[in-house]
C-alpha cells in the first residue's frame, strides 16, 4: 500500500502525519484513563475536579481523535479513486490542533469537566471559570468545523466520479447494466460521510447556541431538545468511526487474502439500510428520559436491533468469504483486521443488549456503557487503525508486531471484563470515587473491579509501546521511500 | 433481577461464539479453495443466517417492546405521588401524597414509603441533569429515570421488600457527582 496502489507522494505524507499524531495522543489520552481507573480504585487520590476535567478530556479527545485518524485513514484510501482537496486536509490539521490544544487548557488549566457529551445546560454551571467553558465550546467547533469540511469535501469528489445515486450503489438495486463498479471502501465512506455531516450539522448548530450562551446567560434552551441533537451528533460520529474501520477491512484485507470483495446488490441494500439506521439509533440514548414520546424509544430499539443485520450478514459473512480457505497468511495487518472486526461484533453484542429497553432499566449508566464502548474502539477500532497504520508505514517487524497485538489483546479484554462486570453489579460510571456511595457491595465492587483494570491497562501499554516500536522505527525507511518515488 | 441475569448469559455466550469463529477462521481450514466455491456455500448459510437472525430479532422485540417502563405502558394505577426533584448536589423527596394531592406524612422525618403499593415518582431537576437510581439493600440497581429540568419524568414502582433503599445520581451532574446520595426506607 505504498506507491503501487496510486496514493501519491502528498496523500502518503499526510495520512502518515495524521496517523502518527493521533498515536501519540491516543498514548496520552489512555494514560489518562489509567489515572482514572486508580482513582477509582482509591489507590490514588484524584482531586474531584481534576477527575471529572481529565474524564472529559479523555472522552473528547478519544472520540476526536480516533474520528480524525479514521477520517484520514478513509481519506487515503478513496484517494486511489478519487481526489479530495490537499490543502484542506493540510488546513484541517492545523484546525484540528488549535482545537485539541484549546481543549487541553480548557480542562487541564480550567478545568472544565462536564463530560465529553457537554449535556446542557451542565457546562454552564459555575463551578469552572467562564473563560474555560468559552474556549471549550470554541475549540469543539473548531473541530466540528475541520471534521464538516473534511466529511463534505470527501463527498464532493465521490459524488463528481460516481453520482449522487451511484456512489450509493443504487445501480446494483435495478436490473440495469453497469457501467461502471462501485469499490465497496467508497459506498462505506459515501454511507458514513453523509450520515457524519448531516448529523455535524445539527452538532454545529447546538454548539452555537452554546456559544450564544455563553455570551448571553440568560438564555435558557430546552433540555430535552438539546440531549436528543447532542446523542444525535456524538453518537453517530461515534457509530461512522466504526465504519470507517470497516472500511479499511473492506479495502485491505482482499490484498491479503487474494480474493476480490465487490459491491453487489446485498453489499448496495445492506449499507443504504446502515445509512437509515445510524439516524435513528441515538434514541438509545435517551430511553431514560420518560418525557420523550413513546415513539422514539421504540424507533431507538428497532434500528438498534436491526443494525446488527446488515453489520453481520453482510460484513462479517464478507470476511468469511475473504479469508476462509483462502491460504491466507495471517501477518500483523489481516491478523489485526480480523481481531478489530471481532473486537467490534462484541461490543455490537453489548449494545444490542443494553439497547433493549427492559434492559436499560438496569444498565442505564452502569458500568455496562462504557463496557460496550469501548469494546468497539479499543479492541475494535484501534486494532484495525494500528493495521491500517502498519502497512501504511510498510513495518516489518512481525514479530514484534504479533506480540504487542497479543499483549494489547490480553490487557484490553481484561480491563474491558472489569467494565461488563461492574455493569452486571450495577456500578455506576462517571463517579470520582466510590467511597461515599452508601453501600458497601457496590462500593468494594467497584474499587476492586477498577484496581484489576488499571493492572490490565498496564498491560496494554506495555503492548501499545511494542506496537509503538515496531512503527516508530519504520518511519525513517517509509520517508526514504516517499522522497524516492518523487 | 432476571433481565440482568439474561444479559449476562447471552453476553457468555455470545462472546464465546465469535471467539470460537474467529479463531476458527485464523486457524486456517484447509485445502485451499477458490473464492467461487466458498461464495457459493457461504452464501447459503449466509441466507440461512438471515432469516434465523430476523426471527430471533422479532420474538425479541415482541417480547421486550410489551414491558415499556413509560407511563402511558404501565397498566397499575399508582395510589400515591412522590415528588423528587434533583439539584446540584442532593435529592428532594417527598412529601408522599395521596392521588388527591393530600400528603400522607407529617413533619419533615425521614422519607417513608409504603411497601406494596404502587408508587408514581415525579422526578425532575431544578438545575442540571440528574438521574434518579434506586438501589435496594444487597446493591442492585432496581429501577432509575432521568431528572431533568423542565421536564417530569413519571416512574411507576411498587417495592415488594421492606428495608433502607439507597437513591444514587445516574446522570453525571458535575464534581460532587459521586455524592449526591440519600436513602428511602419502605415498611
Amino acid at each position: 500500500m505504498s506507491s503501487d496502489t496510486g496514493q501519491g507522494r502528498g496523500v502518503r505524507l499526510w495520512a502518515g502525519a495524521y496517523s502518527i499524531t493521533a498515536l501519540i495522543v491516543f498514548v496520552v489520552l489512555v494514560v489518562l484513563g489509567l489515572i482514572m481507573r486508580l482513582s477509582q480504585s482509591g489507590v490514588v487520590a484524584v482531586p474531584a475536579d481534576y477527575f471529572y476535567a481529565i474524564m472529559t478530556l479523555h472522552g473528547l479527545g478519544m472520540a476526536g481523535v480516533l474520528y480524525t485518524a479514521g477520517y484520514a485513514a478513509i481519506w487515503f484510501l478513496a484517494s486511489k479513486y478519487v481526489q479530495p482537496n490537499m490543502a484542506l486536509m493540510r488546513f484541517n490539521f492545523v484546525l484540528i490542533l488549535l482545537g485539541v490544544v484549546g481543549l487541553i487548557a480548557a480542562t487541564l488549566i480550567g478545568r472544565f469537566g462536564p463530560g465529553w457529551y457537554m449535556l446542557y445546560p451542565l457546562p454552564f454551571l459555575p463551578t469552572w471559570p467562564t473563560w474555560s467553558i468559552g474556549l471549550a465550546v470554541i475549540s469543539v467547533m473548531l473541530l466540528g468545523v475541520a471534521w464538516l469540511l473534511g466529511q463534505l469535501d470527501v463527498l464532493r469528489v465521490i459524488v463528481g466520479r460516481y453520482g449522487l445515486t451511484g456512489m450509493l450503489g443504487w445501480q446494483y438495486l435495478g436490473k440495469g447494466e453497469l457501467r461502471e463498479d462501485l469499490p465497496p471502501v467508497v459506498l462505506i465512506i459515501a454511507v458514513s460521510m453523509i450520515a457524519g455531516a448531516v448529523t455535524t450539522i445539527v452538532g454545529a448548530v447546538m454548539l452555537m447556541l452554546y456559544l450564544a450562551q455563553w455570551l448571553a446567560p440568560e438564555l435558557q434552551f430546552d433540555a430535552l431538545l438539546m440531549k436528543n441533537a447532542v446523542f444525535l451528533f456524538g453518537h453517530t460520529l461515534v457509530n461512522i468511526t466504526m465504519y470507517c474501520g470497516v472500511a479499511v477491512v473492506y479495502e485491505l484485507l482482499p490484498t491479503f487474502s487474494g480474493r476480490p470483495w465487490k459491491t453487489n446488490r446485498i453489499v448496495a441494500l445492506s449499507w443504504n439500510a446502515v445509512l437509515l439506521l445510524v439516524l435513528v439509533a441515538f434514541f438509545h440514548h435517551l430511553y431514560m428520559d420518560f418525557a420523550q414520546p413513546v415513539a422514539f424509544q421504540v424507533f431507538g430499539q428497532l434500528a438498534s436491533f436491526f443494525s446488527a443485520v446488515p453489520a453481520t450478514v453482510v460484513t462479517i459473512f464478507g470476511v468469511m468469504a475473504q479469508v476462509y480457505r483462502s491460504g491466507i497468511r495471517w501477518s500483523f495487518v489481516p491478523l489485526s483486521m480480523i481481531l478489530g472486526l471481532t473486537g467490534w461484533v462484541i461490543g455490537g453484542l453489548a449494545a444490542v443488549v443494553d439497547s433493549t429497553i427492559a434492559v436499560n432499566i438496569f444498565f442505564h449508566n452502569t458500568m455496562w456503557v462504557p463496557a460496550h464502548f469501548h469494546t468497539y474502539f479499543l479492541v475494535g477500532f484501534v486494532f484495525i487503525l494500528f493495521g491500517f497504520i502498519y502497512q501504511l508505514v510498510g513495518s516489518k517487524s512481525e514479530l514484534m508486531g504479533k506480540l504487542s497485538l497479543g499483549t494489547m489483546l490480553a490487557g484490553g479484554y481484561g480491563f474491558l471484563l472489569m467494565f461488563y462486570l461492574g455493569g452486571l453489579e450495577s456500578v455506576p460510571r462517571r463517579f470520582a470515587d466510590y467511597s461515599s456511595i452508601g453501600i458497601s457491595s457496590v462500593m468494594e465492587f467497584g474499587q476492586m473491579s477498577a484496581l484489576v483494570a488499571a493492572l490490565c491497562v498496564a498491560v496494554f501499554i506495555i503492548g501499545l509501546l511494542l506496537y509503538y516500536t515496531a512503527v516508530f522505527r519504520s518511519l525513517g525507511a517509509w520517508l526514504a521511500r516517499i522522497r524516492m518515488d518523487n | 433481577m432476571m433481565a440482568i441475569l439474561i444479559a449476562g448469559i447471552v453476553m457468555l455466550v455470545g462472546v464465546i461464539a465469535i471467539f470460537l469463529i474467529t479463531g476458527w477462521l485464523i486457524s486456517g481450514a484447509k485445502p485451499v479453495e477458490s473464492a467461487e466455491s466458498v461464495t457459493a456455500r457461504l452464501y447459503k448459510v449466509r441466507g440461512r443466517y438471515f432469516l434465523l437472525l430476523m426471527a430471533v430479532l422479532v420474538i425479541m422485540l415482541s417480547v421486550t417492546l410489551s414491558n415499556l417502563p413509560y407511563r402511558s405502558q404501565v397498566a397499575v394505577e399508582p395510589e400515591y405521588i412522590v415528588p423528587v426533584s434533583g439539584r446540584i448536589w442532593y435529592w428532594e423527596i417527598g412529601p408522599i401524597q395521596d392521588r388527591d394531592g393530600n400528603p400522607l406524612q407529617a413533619g419533615s422525618g425521614p422519607m417513608v414509603l409504603p411497601l406494596g403499593k404502587p408508587l408514581e415518582f415525579q422526578v425532575t431537576a431544578e438545575d442540571v441533569n440528574h438521574g434518579f437510581g434506586v438501589y435496594d439493600e444487597a446493591g442492585q440497581l432496581i429501577v432509575q429515570t432521568q431528572a431533568m429540568p423542565g421536564y417530569v419524568n413519571k416512574l411507576v414502582h411498587t417495592f415488594t421488600e421492606p428495608g433502607e433503599y439507597h437513591v444514587l445520581c445516574m446522570e453525571y451532574c458535575g464534581i460532587a457527582h459521586h455524592s449526591m446520595v440519600t436513602t428511602i426506607t419502605v415498611e
